[in-house]
């Protein structure tokens, strides 16, 4: 069992990499649609809704740092892959958990509430600050979950 | 076609910048307080509704009502949702094209025109004439033919233009719900159940003002979930059962107007309808809005035309107040 343990660290790192970049590439592409569709209407109103559509792509940031930390951290990125056992291959997989599913989902819900800001933004473009703070707090989450992760695998030693 | 709500994110938006063009309530205010004819078009011309080189008020009405649909045909994902809004409108356009192609027939015309058409409509006006030219009803879309066909037949050997009337407009309500079954969108069913049950008070509420016998009421209403036909049909036989009938269903708000005037009960329907669809203003991915902002146009170009037609007359500002409808915005 103990070969297993690298496939099951990196597993973690790709799944970190890939779920929060594809629902991040489905949230930003929603906002874009919404954000087209203000700026068709009005060109001027380009840069509120922009800030809008970067937001949810975050989270494939953060999915991304997640996976390079740790396959730098387990020697995949140096050339040089640590030999895990596999229960420490199975808790570097766990760590990433936290990044993979919040990371997923609040890549999507944070692409929902921006979808909500670009309306604001249409009807009331004074009030785009709030409609960016809203989709912001889920931002949250997605933080909250990075640092878990991250300081989950670095502590396993 | 399979479209989820996502599919409408760009549709919502465009919506929502357009939701900017509709009048607000402080401008019907402002219209209504105009102090003549000529300042509520010098009004709407500041809005951009009518240009100042045009003097025909009916055609720029019109053109607003065309290039709303024109717009929702432009932004959305699947345009056939969408039909339970208009679907009317082609019955409408076969009343139009069956009458005058009889009258033509009867009077030795050749030619008849087609001048009273409605559009928006699903299938082209033009297709409309060609078919009833022909006496081809085949060639009309499958949920108008076999009402287009009786109803030619009607025309034809009893020349009873009434009856032909409710069988269409009994027919567009029946095709308003059968056309919103077919998506799979609650809120686009429950709009059409308020049109039609709506549309069914006030069938109820004439007939029963002009003692219509219970033939003409299985003839002329539809069927609804939520308001019995037959129950409303026997209801209709005084104005005091039926209103006693309506405080007991969910359109209760009606009964008490159902005894007072008919104005009324005709602006409480279509502030009904209004109130319905207000919950797509908080709705953004979705068809909601789309369907809030073509009803919500409808009523602004209605509300137009009441408040033009009362200034023509010189009605006082109050008078105009309690006829216009709930706006969106």
């Amino acid at each position: 069992m103990d070969k297993y343990g690298l496939a099951f660290a990196v597993l973690g790192a790709i799944l970190a990499a890939l779920m929060p970049g594809i629902a991040s590439a489905k949230g930003v592409g929603m906002v874009g649609e919404a954000a087209a569709g203000v700026v068709s209407e009005d060109p001027s109103k380009f840069s509120k809704v922009l800030i809008l559509q970067l937001l949810p792509g975050t989270q494939g940031l953060y999915g991304l740092l997640t996976a390079v930390l740790l396959l730098s951290k387990i020697g995949v990125l140096g050339g040089q892959p640590e030999d895990l056992t596999f229960a420490k291959g199975m808790l570097y997989f766990i760590s990433c958990l936290p990044m993979v599913i919040v990371g997923f989902f609040s890549a999507i819900r944070q692409a929902r509430t921006a979808v909500a800001g670009v309306s604001i933004v249409a009807k009331k473009p004074e009030h785009s600050g709030k409609a960016i703070t809203f989709a912001a707090m889920v931002e949250t989450y997605a933080i909250l979950a990075l640092l878990i992760s991250v300081l989950a695998f670095s502590s396993i030693n | 076609m399979r479209v989820n709500d996502y599919d409408y994110a760009y549709a919502v938006a465009r919506i929502r910048a357009n939701e900017l063009g509709l009048l607000t309530s402080s401008d019907i205010e402002q219209l209504a307080s105009a102090e003549s004819y000529k300042a509520a078009l010098r009004f709407l011309e500041e809005k951009g509704w009518i240009s100042s080189d045009s003097d025909d008020v009916g055609a720029a009405l019109i053109s607003q009502t065309e290039n709303a649909w024109k717009l929702l045909r432009e932004v959305a994902p699947d345009i056939s949702v969408l039909d339970f809004l208009i679907v009317r409108h082609d019955f409408h356009n076969i009343k139009a094209a069956l009458k005058e192609f009889v009258s033509a027939a009867a009077f030795g015309f050749e030619n008849f025109g087609g001048d009273n058409f409605l559009t928006p409509s699903i299938a082209d006006p033009e297709q409309v004439m060609d078919a009833v030219r022909n006496r081809d009803f085949d060639a009309l879309p499958d949920f108008a033919k076999d009402a287009a066909a009786q109803t030619y037949e009607v025309l034809i050997r009893s020349a009873d233009g009434q009856l032909a009337d409710i069988m269409l407009d009994s027919s567009a309500l029946n095709a308003t719900i059968m056309k919103a079954e077919t998506t799979r969108s609650e809120f686009v069913r429950e709009t059409a159940e308020v049109i039609c049950a709506t549309a069914n008070i006030k069938i109820a509420f004439r007939a029963a003002r002009t003692g219509r016998d219970r033939q003409f009421l299985n003839t002329a209403l539809c069927d609804t979930a939520t308001l019995d036909k037959d129950a409303l049909a026997s209801a209709a036989e005084s104005v005091e059962q039926l209103a006693g009938f309506i405080s007991k269903t969910p359109y209760g708000d009606a009964a008490e107007l159902i005894k007072t005037s008919a104005a009324a009960l005709e602006r409480w329907c279509d502030d009904m309808l209004m109130s319905h669809v207000y919950k797509a203003r908080y709705i953004f991915l979705g068809v909601e809005p789309l369907i809030a902002y073509y009803i919500a146009k409808e009523a602004e170009i209605k509300n137009v035309r009441i408040i033009l037609s009362c200034k023509r007359n010189k009605l006082p500002s109050e008078a105009i107040r309690e006829r216009v409808r709930k706006v969106y915005v």
